[in-house]
């Protein structure tokens, strides 16, 4: 009883404080509609260390970079989420692939709910044969903005379609974790190169570029997105995730994760940096319309017995977005 | 001495750097589990790439693979039943074609309490496969063979030195394999199949728990009178341990007694024909009358010839009492007319689980892990279970560019396995705990109970399917 | 059939004795109802042989009787829950069961002079898992074993009297033929086993019933009720058989104070030890140590006879007979 009439003012004081708009966000992508992109707002930024992070980000990252990969220590959450971002990834990697076999069947309709068991499996069995042979003569290149201790960067490495990972972070500490836990293992550690650099300094194009639970990390997301979608090779998809600006990401991630039960450092988030899934599909109205395709969206949450799950609800809480870039 | 440490460290670390050559995987002991495994990831489309090393201090590639081609008239002795599941795995997952004319199908098994009239019969077609495990482990290899897999080294006839992290100050580097032919492997992951007294197991640091069941198996290859009128398997509990023969093709039989060590000694001693009175006793009379020929034979108070008598009066008698002669078929196995030379064997019987089953860079499987009374026939397909599910983990972790070696790659299959494990564990101990005494109210109350459950068809299904899969 | 018949007639017989307790008449009014039914038409034929009516000319009322007796045994036969298992098995639903128990049990206890009841209680009593436990002890033993296999049995022909009263003095067999002999019985009165359903168990209660006199013989006990009761003590301590527990156990309620005294001084305690002591008496091959010394055999067994019972009763008697002399001249 005593502690639902705290809990309650601190929700209802935080439900107010959340803010309608990302400012940032809807400011910098409103001003992006002058057809030429402005240089960032901020110099400061370009003399130390580059695109709109702020310092206390930095510091805040500094301090996590000992214990980044330590599965069971303070980011064992995100290293379950990295589960999920690769499921996310392949499945949406794999659907890209055009079976150009005539002879492999694809049923033009859910034939799992309509065909006998050992049918469907044959027919799945086929269309994953024919998917694997089309994946493996990719040879992709990605961008890894925001890589922290490199927890993406490495399973993008090891995976057989990606030739190379550039792995890009603003928190030099984290740069050094992430070149050292590469070193140890001899399959990776000549396919990734971190790089304690901007995303604006960031030469070449690539066919991957990635901002996992980045873009509620930095000042002016609009600029990030601008500067990764001009990385990108034609037919290149970005992937990015983030949380939607709502009480319930709130709940979630700050106030039970951060604070009660602890999961996530504390500090981690601020809730006035999220940004929505709908803001993210505007800006890609707004700026390059027509050149865009949305593959796909998924929510996702944390469910602490099974670790990250999709669910298609994906304007409340985390989500996951995959945006292609036509020719 | 500190100095002396340090000193010996930097020479080793320095050694294997020199020597030591890279692989994805390598797995301690050529068992079933070992081989399996091995087997499953040159198969699997994400695995296959990995570089595999294999190492046995046996014969794997001459004697155990010899078996493949040149097999022999007789049936060897360690035979174990394989469920439906595990079968499925081994042919349509791994690959594997086994020799199936070595292979009996059984459709039932007939558990009765040696110390009351309860009775339980559950019945269905292909409810489990006898097999030879030397079987299982020729097939396996012949597949390795046939398939002709890059990047997959048996090392046979050669015994793991010693295990050392890469650096050991850091357990989650690399483990460095010393092999006694002076070859050194550094793995990414290491896999403990090497049974129960796991090297790799102590090497984890994983704490093992479990205890003796003072029990031994003795184990024989029989020659049965008469092919069986009902091909199933026959399960008597006796105090001193559960006593099964299970068919084998043809007149063959193979026999699993479990009992006492003084006893275990005892009917490795006999001569083969006292023996076989013995096992037909064992599974016709009272437990009274074993008890008698037990103390007879140890006092040498009788001879074998007057056991034997004693035997066939003691059977003739159960038997005439029996006005319906077709009971007798019902009831009873065939009779056992002959034991093969040389196939009795025996081992102590032991309940042991890990902790865990996953370190960083560590998995176990199979007896490593856990070891269980024979009397479910658990053992095997318990490993198998494993072989599957860490198959089934380290493809995941493929698919999501995970290190193979990390616990997060690992955690799924400790997760998907030690519930299942230590239920069939926990049941099984359970059920030699009760059937180990013939204190009287027990032996009632167990009596009911076993009744009871061979009355109620949708139960006993619900356990059919516990240890040998889903109906079809 | 015809023990059926017989134990009712013994019943009824029973409640028309003189009874001054007005509880147990009613018991016994209503078992007298229940055995008039069953065997109502044998009272009436017992009253036409009285009445001379049975012995007619007619000669076919014989072979008549004959055909109707054997029809009742058929209708009989019907009602039984299983076939029976041995040569005079009669085979009982568990209510005849209970009711055997009970009847027995009560005729035992008024009537204990009577054999046929014991014998009867003794059967109700003898529940399959106590057969069991006997069979259990006979089959963990050689001799047992043997007895088992061979199901001898003992009668007076089988044992020839006429050898035993020949023999060594000291021998097994003289020793039971003197007891014999002494209590004037002999082994041919044992009953047959009728209730018990295993042939196995049959056999054993019956092994049990002709061993009794030889329990009898080695320990010296007479069969008046101490002794009877000294003997099913020394029974129940040794191989276990309920009937002789629940003797030894309810048997001296009936007795007299210094009766009492004397077993539970003397002959209740010596009974247990003993039969404690005694190696199981079930498994003795009888007929083929009739040869051996008795004291040899007592070794073995690790028994030692008790006080000669009859002649401490005589003795008291003496005792009695002259205190009584004294007490009467006192009196003159």
């Amino acid at each position: 009883m005593l502690s639902r009439t705290r809990i309650l003012p601190y929700l209802g004081r935080y439900y107010s404080d959340i803010p309608k708009y990302n400012p940032a966000f809807i400011n910098s992508s409103s001003s992006s509609n002058d057809a030429h992109p402005k240089p960032t707002h901020n110099p400061t930024f370009d003399k130390s260390s580059g695109t709109s992070t702020s310092d206390d980000e930095i510091f805040h990252f500094q301090q996590l970079a000992p214990t980044w990969w330590d599965t069971w220590g303070s980011q064992r959450i995100l290293h379950k989420m990295n589960l999920a971002r690769l499921d996310f990834l392949q499945r949406t990697v794999r659907n890209q692939i055009k079976i150009k076999n005539d002879d492999v069947y694809i049923p033009g309709f859910n034939h799992h709910d309509h065909l006998p068991g050992y049918v469907t499996k044959a027919i799945d069995q086929d269309i994953f044969n024919e998917v694997q042979r089309g994946l493996g003569e990719k040879k992709f290149d990605a961008l890894d903005i925001g890589c922290g201790g490199g927890i993406l960067s490495e399973s993008f490495a090891r995976l057989p379609f990606i030739q190379s990972v550039t792995a890009i972070d603003l928190t030099p500490e984290c740069i050094e974790v992430a070149k050292a836990h590469a070193a140890k293992d001899p399959s990776i550690k000549d396919k990734i190169f971190y790089k304690f650099l901007p995303l604006e300094k960031v030469h070449g194009h690539y066919d991957i570029v990635t901002m996992f639970e980045m873009l509620e990390h930095v000042d002016e997301p609009s600029e990030i997105l601008r500067q990764a979608w001009s990385k990108l090779k034609p037919n290149g998809v970005i992937f990015l995730s983030t949380i939607n600006r709502d009480p319930i990401s709130w709940f979630t991630t700050i106030f039970m994760g951060e604070q009660i039960l602890k999961v996530v450092p504390k500090g981690t988030h601020h809730v006035e940096k999220y940004i929505n899934s709908s803001e993210i599909k505007q800006w890609f109205e707004d700026n390059v319309q027509g050149r865009y395709e949305i593959l796909d969206t998924k929510g996702t949450m944390y469910l602490p017995l099974t670790g990250w799950v999709e669910h298609d609800c994906t304007n409340i809480g985390n989500y996951f977005m995959a945006i292609k870039k036509l020719n | 001495m500190l100095s002396s440490r340090i000193l010996s460290r930097s020479f080793f670390a320095s050694a294997v750097n020199l020597q030591a050559k890279l692989t994805d995987v390598l797995i301690v002991g050529g068992g079933p589990a070992g081989l399996t495994l091995a087997a499953a990831i040159k198969q699997s489309p994400h695995l296959s790439d990995l570089s595999t090393v294999l190492v046995d201090a046996g014969d794997l590639k001459e004697k155990i693979g010899g078996f493949y081609h040149d097999p022999p008239d007789n049936f060897t002795n360690r035979v174990i039943s394989l469920t439906p599941q595990s079968k499925h795995f081994l042919e349509n997952t791994v690959g594997v074609s086994l020799m199936e004319e070595r292979i009996q199908p059984f459709d039932g098994l007939y558990v009765t309490d040696g110390c009351s009239n309860g009775t339980l019969e559950m019945e269905r077609d292909s409810m489990g496969f006898m097999v030879e495990i030397l079987n299982i482990q020729s097939s396996l290899l012949a597949k390795l063979r046939s398939s002709n897999a890059p990047n997959l080294d048996l090392i046979d006839k050669t015994k793991v030195q010693s295990i050392e992290y890469e650096d050991p100050e850091d357990t989650k580097s690399w483990p460095v394999v010393t092999l006694d032919s002076g070859e050194q492997y550094k793995t990414r992951l290491l896999i403990g199949a090497d049974g129960f007294n796991s090297p790799v197991r102590k090497f984890s640091g994983i704490e093992s728990r479990g205890w003796f069941y003072e029990r031994f198996g003795v184990v024989a290859t029989l020659k049965l009178e008469y092919p069986p009128f009902k091909i199933r398997g026959w399960q008597r509990f006796l105090p001193t341990g559960p006593v099964a023969h299970l068919p084998l093709p043809g007149t063959n039989s193979t026999l699993v007694w479990s009992t006492t060590e003084p006893l275990s000694r005892l009917l490795l001693s006999l001569d083969d024909d006292v023996f076989v009175a013995l096992v037909n006793a064992a599974f016709i009379l009272e437990d009274v009358d074993l008890e008698y020929y037990y103390k007879s034979l140890q006092e040498g108070t009788i001879t074998g010839e007057e056991l034997i008598q004693d035997v066939d009066f003691r059977i003739n008698e159960k038997f005439n009492s029996f006005k319906d002669d077709s009971v007798i078929d019902e009831k009873y196995p065939p009779k056992v007319i002959d034991i093969l030379d040389k196939s009795r064997g025996r081992f102590p019987l032991k309940l042991s689980h890990a902790d865990t089953y996953v370190a960083e860079r560590i998995a176990l499987v199979g007896d490593a892990a856990h070891t269980t009374h024979p009397l479910a026939g658990q053992g095997l397909n318990m490993g198998q279970g494993d072989v599957e599910s860490l198959i089934k983990a380290l493809e995941k972790a493929r698919q999501r560019g995970l290190d193979i070696g990390s616990l997060l790659a690992l955690e799924p299959y400790w997760a998907d396995r030690y519930p299942t494990n230590n239920m069939l564990l926990g049941v099984v101990d359970k059920l030699h705990k009760l059937y180990s005494t013939d204190f009287g109210p027990l032996v009632s109350l167990r009596t009911f109970g076993l009744n009871l459950v061979n009355s109620l068809q949708p139960l006993k299904d619900l356990m059919v399917g516990k240890v040998s899969g889903p109906s079809k | 059939m015809f023990t059926v018949s017989k134990k009712s007639l013994q019943a009824s017989r029973n409640a028309f004795s003189p009874l001054n307790n007005s509880k147990r008449t009613i018991v016994f009014t209503a078992i007298a109802a229940f055995g008039d039914l069953l065997i109502g038409k044998d009272v009436r034929l017992a009253d036409a042989m009285e009445k001379g009516n049975l012995h007619n000319k007619n000669g076919e009322y014989e072979h008549k009787m004959e055909q109707r007796t054997q029809e009742r045994l058929n209708a009989l036969r019907n009602t039984r829950p299983i076939e029976p298992n041995y040569e005079g098995h009669v085979p009982l639903w568990w209510y005849e069961r209970m009711m055997l128990f009970g009847i027995s049990g009560l005729k035992s206890y008024f009537h204990p002079e009577n054999g046929e009841n014991i014998v009867q209680l003794g059967e109700a009593t003898a529940l399959p898992c106590f057969l069991e436990s006997l069979k259990r002890t006979m089959l963990l033993d050689k001799t047992g074993r043997r007895i088992l296999q061979d199901r001898p049995n003992i009668t007076s022909e089988s044992l020839d009297m006429e050898r035993l009263s020949k023999m060594d003095k000291n021998s097994v067999g003289y020793t039971y033929y003197k007891w014999l002999m002494k209590e004037g019985v002999s082994p041919d009165t044992r009953a047959p086993v009728t209730y018990i359903d295993d042939p196995v168990h049959a056999f054993i209660f019956k092994r049990y019933r002709q061993c009794h006199d030889f329990y009898h013989a080695i320990n010296d006990l007479p069969i008046i009720i101490e002794g009877e009761i000294a003997v099913k003590a020394f029974e129940a301590s040794n191989i276990g058989v309920p009937m002789a527990a629940l003797g030894a156990l309810l048997a001296p309620l009936r007795l007299k104070k210094v009766q009492k005294e004397r077993l539970y001084s003397i002959y209740l305690p010596w009974a247990v030890k003993a039969g404690l002591n005694c190696k199981p008496l079930i498994n003795v091959y009888w007929e083929e140590i009739l040869d051996k010394d008795i004291d040899e055999l007592r070794r073995e067994l690790n028994v030692t006879p008790p006080p000669d019972l009859r002649k401490i009763r005589k003795e008291r008697a003496k005792q009695r007979k002259q205190f009584k002399l004294k007490y009467e001249t006192y009196e003159k």
